[in-house]
């Protein structure tokens, strides 16, 4: 387990870090053995806040099309009516197979209104973002993963992308969260959010850019080909670094359980590896 | 013979008068009628013989309790987001989302002409609406509840409120996401991890004091029935429904009688519950189970997995159940999610698939 060097930093910046990093130290793993951090899947998945228990995420794993499922670690804007995985937990759904896609919900743009937000200010809002990466990765560190590439996905709910000033703080947001990820021992940066409400192509040329996006388009639950992502053009984030989220809020029942879920797609990084090809789902194009 | 001879007559005529019988590859009055297309977002049966199924691009009516059905052709934008009301065969509104404002289609002509009102929408939808809910409680007051579209972790949403009968509509901020329920007079029930009220239309909201018992790790609250509130509850890895009562004029609720169900559910799910003469019914989503408040198992036959929404008619004897869950071959492969409308007619002791969705996924 290694602790994060941050560059760049104030002396009140190193305090936080010192302290972010002694408890990243003093975290003891509770899964026992490290696997490779980052694969690539082109295969299904889901996602729920609300999933309840482990057994219920193994009714979703045995004998139904997913192979993915995204994992909320927490954050400020998590709410505490979603499930709060301890880490024997996570390490029994890893036993079950699943590959995860992490997310980290924390403070959402300031024109919104909720409760939990960054600030308008682009300086403030670049080291509000460097400390949710922080936060994001101390939470990996406690359940003992690997943390060399493996990916973490910012969830930026809807904003007002047509308010200037919100989007550029929301950029230099997005761009502190890259960085400080980026950070040895890097791991890969991703950014959630509607294709068009959280404007996600907007963030593909900010100073520090998301490694991979994770793309809400709703428009059509019948196509879960990342290649096409409402508001996102398909020349963006094009090697391997996109999941889709192609079906939001439904019940599904398998196996006698029933859980809201939203259905996903990959073509991205998830972790753990190894590298989970296509098995003809329809993530990528044929 | 005679019946099926009837059958094409009544497509041809349909054809003719602008309705299009689309999307059935099989019309029987006495099989199951397998669908193309998107599976149902919700259905509903209004009269022993007039009911309603509503997907994501198309509005299918039947005239005969579900053994064929019509596609109408209803000028709302295609979407997850839509949902459907009717009062009777004639009259009803169908509406839909478009960015952040809705679109309601009203009927008065089952379905031949329709009358459209785009409604713009309030803070905090600027995403759109993921998914909408209806409910009348009488000629003049409805209400429409549009979740925001937001990832999981928020429950945002937003309502529209009528009290002419669906002419105009008024948006408000909602406490939160769920299933709404207008009374007959106007009061609002939502429905979602807690229950609120209104008696202003939509611009004040009061929460209900809720009594549950035991420990739970997790409650999902359904509208209140004629007599009782529907709590799907998960204790540990367990699901079981309470239902409480209230002396409170629903301010509070309590008391409850608590009915285990075999199927596991997740937080946020709620099982799905019908009114009866001899009390409400709750409808395990694992098939064959249904129960009394009494906690006598009905066992009804046919019901399969996943039961989500259970409407029966005036008669208490016809109803429609809406039910879907996924089957997969060995290795993950060959997997298909089916919706089932399942038909009964003799009070949900026995039920028969009319209509069935599969998609291979």
């Amino acid at each position: 387990m290694r602790v994060k060097y941050r560059k760049n930093r104030s002396k009140l910046t190193l305090l936080v870090a010192l302290i972010a990093g002694l408890t990243s130290v003093l975290v003891v793993p509770t899964a026992g053995t490290a696997q490779a951090s980052v694969g690539i899947s082109q295969r299904m998945g889901w996602d729920a806040c609300a999933i309840g228990s482990t057994a219920n995420a193994q009714a979703f794993w045995t004998n139904t099309p997913f192979w993915n499922m995204g994992l909320y670690l927490g954050g400020s804007s998590y709410p505490s009516y979603c499930t709060q995985w301890s880490g024997s937990q996570v390490s029994t759904l890893r036993a079950q197979g699943w590959m995860f896609l992490p997310l980290w919900v924390g403070p959402q743009a300031p024109c919104t209104g909720y409760p939990s937000r960054f600030s308008y200010d682009t300086t403030t809002a670049f080291r509000q973002g460097r400390d949710q990466a922080v936060y994001a990765y101390n939470k990996i560190v406690s359940w003992g993963w690997d943390v060399n590439n493996t990916p973490l996905t910012y969830d930026l709910e809807v904003f007002d992308t047509s308010n200037s000033a919100c989007l550029t703080a929301a950029k230099q947001f997005i761009s502190g969260w890259v960085y400080q990820l980026h950070t040895a021992p890097a791991q890969k940066a991703g950014l959630y959010g509607a294709g068009c409400g959280s404007g996600l192509s907007s963030f593909a040329n900010i100073s520090y850019p998301p490694d991979f996006i994770h793309g809400a388009d709703w428009t059509d639950i019948n196509n879960p080909n990342t290649g096409t992502i409402i508001c996102v053009p398909n020349n963006l984030w094009t090697a391997n670094q996109r999941h889709k989220q192609y079906w939001g809020d439904h019940y599904e029942t398998w196996n006698g359980v029933t859980l809201r879920i939203d259905r996903d797609c990959s073509d991205g990084p998830v972790y753990p590896g190894p590298d989970q090809w296509s098995l003809g789902q329809g993530c990528v194009e044929a | 013979m005679k019946r099926i001879i009837l059958m094409m007559v009544a497509v041809c005529m349909a054809s003719l008068t602008g309705y299009g019988v689309a999307q059935l590859s099989s019309i029987s009055p006495v099989a199951m009628t397998t669908m193309t297309g998107a599976a149902p977002l919700d259905a509903a049966l209004v009269t022993p013989t007039f009911g309603w199924v509503l997907t994501p691009d198309q509005l299918f009516t039947s005239h005969d309790g579900g053994h064929t059905f019509s596609a109408v052709d209803v000028p709302i934008p295609a979407g997850t987001a839509r949902a459907a009301h009717f009062a009777t065969p004639e009259t009803g509104i169908v509406t839909a989302s478009s960015g952040q404002s809705l679109t309601m289609a009203r009927t008065t002509d089952g379905g031949r002409t329709w009358r459209t009102t785009a409604v713009s929408g309030a803070a905090p939808a600027r995403a759109g609406y993921s998914s909408l809910n209806i409910s009348f409680g009488d000629d003049a007051y409805g209400a429409v509840l549009a979740r925001a579209a937001t990832s999981q972790a928020f429950s945002l949403a937003t309502i529209f409120i009528t009290t002419d009968g669906g002419t105009s509509w008024s948006a408000h901020p909602a406490p939160e996401a769920g299933v709404v329920r207008v009374e007959p007079g106007g009061r609002i029930w939502l429905a979602g991890a807690t229950l609120n009220s209104s008696t202003d239309h939509g611009r004040h909201w009061s929460p209900s004091a809720l009594a549950l018992a035991g420990p739970v790790t997790a409650a999902t609250v359904s509208p209140p029935t004629a007599t009782t509130l529907p709590v799907t509850v998960l204790v540990g890895d367990r699901t079981e429904v309470q239902l409480l009562t209230t002396t409170g004029g629903g301010h509070s609720w309590g008391d409850p009688t608590r009915l285990p169900v075999h199927g596991r559910t997740g937080p946020g799910v709620r099982l799905a519950v019908t009114d009866t003469p001899s009390g409400p019914v709750v409808y395990d989503t694992v098939a064959g189970h249904a129960y009394r408040q009494t906690g006598t198992d009905l066992r009804p036959s046919g019901l399969t997995d996943g039961v989500q929404s259970v409407t029966f008619t005036s008669d208490n004897r016809t109803g429609w159940a809406l039910a879907g869950h996924g089957t997969c071959g060995a290795n993950k492969r060959n997997c298909s999610y089916h919706h089932n409308l399942l038909v009964t007619t003799d009070g949900g002791a026995t039920w028969r698939t009319a209509a069935t969705w599969n998609h291979q996924i």
